[in-house]
């Protein structure tokens, strides 16, 4: 045989053969060696089982709090396009009302534009995503149901 | 894109959770005796490139990579605790890889400089082909010397890890010296048992040399 390899390569080599030797190992010898090491195979056993049955279920419980995650924010978005109207005309009458009702955030539009009337439909639907996000439009909901907008 | 390797196991053909949680409650105490031991194998094949890892450490990565579909099980070409082994040795050999002695918190373009022939090098380029110092070589003979001693009475044990030294696999060493499958294993529980019983730890990590 050469002697080519270094001595840190030939012990690497050997504590990879042991390793991999527990795999062709008899459950007999598996078992007996743990006990040879002071450990009680079924203590060990119920031991690892836990570990392993542990570690699937916080992943799951994981994925099912992600999973709720994902779908309340979806929820939420939905709930917001929801309570934006469809139609532009609709989407301006809100959103005069939605100044009517709340003046303080007009300030915050005319910095932009001298009149409302200038505000392009775009313009509209984009303030009032705004004023959604803001939960402007969720507070004033019974006002606009009331006044069947 | 990310492109999936060609090696890779379908999604439609990967273990699900449930189908691994089943899998798990299907082993046996001799299965779970056996994946501790063989994580703690590694993880001492490892020394001290396992910083503080333990062989649980190493079972709970393979399962964590499973789940997350790092890795994926086709249970229909190989059984459970064949993938687990194998996950664990290929993670045990990243973190032997990627293990550095001690930490460098520059970047090496930072270190890039050129010397007096105008050549470009960085400190870091010593570090990629580390040779081992005196002191781990002295450590290296001493510990094969030690192993050696071990087994001087026992000539079939020497001669095995006479050939897994020279990096031969199971079969190998087998057909090297015309021995049987049972005569191999049973060569092989003596040299496991007699190691464990020792303090010798033929740890494979006197070198040092597994910096990337």
């Amino acid at each position: 045989m050469s002697n080519k390899r270094t001595d840190a390569e030939k012990l690497n080599f050997i504590s990879g053969a042991l390793a991999d030797s527990l795999v062709d190992a008899t459950d007999g010898e598996v078992l007996e060696e743990a006990r040879l090491l002071g450990l009680d195979p079924t203590v060990e056993a119920n031991r690892v089982k836990t570990l392993m049955l542990e570690t699937v279920k916080m992943y799951q419980q994981r994925a099912l709090r992600e999973a709720r995650r994902a779908y309340d924010a979806q929820a939420q978005q939905r709930a917001r396009v929801a309570s934006i109207p469809s139609t532009p005309a609709k989407r301006r009458e809100l959103f005069s009302f939605v100044i009517a009702k709340q003046p303080q955030y007009a300030e915050l539009f005319t910095a932009q534009h001298r009149e409302f009337t200038d505000l392009t439909d775009t313009d509209i639907e984009s303030y009032l995503e705004d004023l959604d996000e803001l939960g402007v439009l969720e507070k004033l909901k019974p006002d606009t149901e009331d006044g069947d907008h | 894109m990310k492109q999936e390797s060609a090696r890779r196991v379908p999604a439609e053909k990967a273990a699900t959770p449930t189908e691994i949680a089943a899998a798990i409650e299907a082993l046996t105490a001799a299965d779970f005796v056996r994946l501790r031991q063989y994580a703690r194998r590694r993880i001492q094949h490892l020394g001290r490139k396992a910083v503080e890892k333990v062989g649980d450490d190493l079972l709970q990565t393979a399962l964590c990579d499973l789940l997350q579909d790092t890795r994926r099980w086709d249970k229909t070409k190989v059984g459970f605790m064949g993938f687990l082994f194998g996950v664990m040795k290929s993670i045990s050999s990243n973190w032997a890889k990627s293990y550095l002695p001690e930490e460098v918190p520059v970047l090496d373009a930072d270190l890039r400089k050129n010397n007096e022939e105008g050549e470009e090098f960085s400190p870091l380029d010593r570090r990629r082909a580390p040779q081992p110092t005196a002191e781990q070589q002295l450590s290296d003979r001493q510990t094969l010397e030690e192993v050696d001693n071990l087994f001087q009475d026992d000539q079939e044990a020497q001669m095995v890890l006479t050939a897994w030294q020279e990096g031969y696999d199971p079969a190998g060493v087998r057909e090297l010296w015309g021995l049987s499958q049972n005569a191999y294993n049973t060569i092989v529980r003596r040299i496991r048992r007699t190691l464990d019983a020792s303090d010798i730890k033929p740890d494979g990590d006197r070198g040092g040399a597994y910096v990337q």
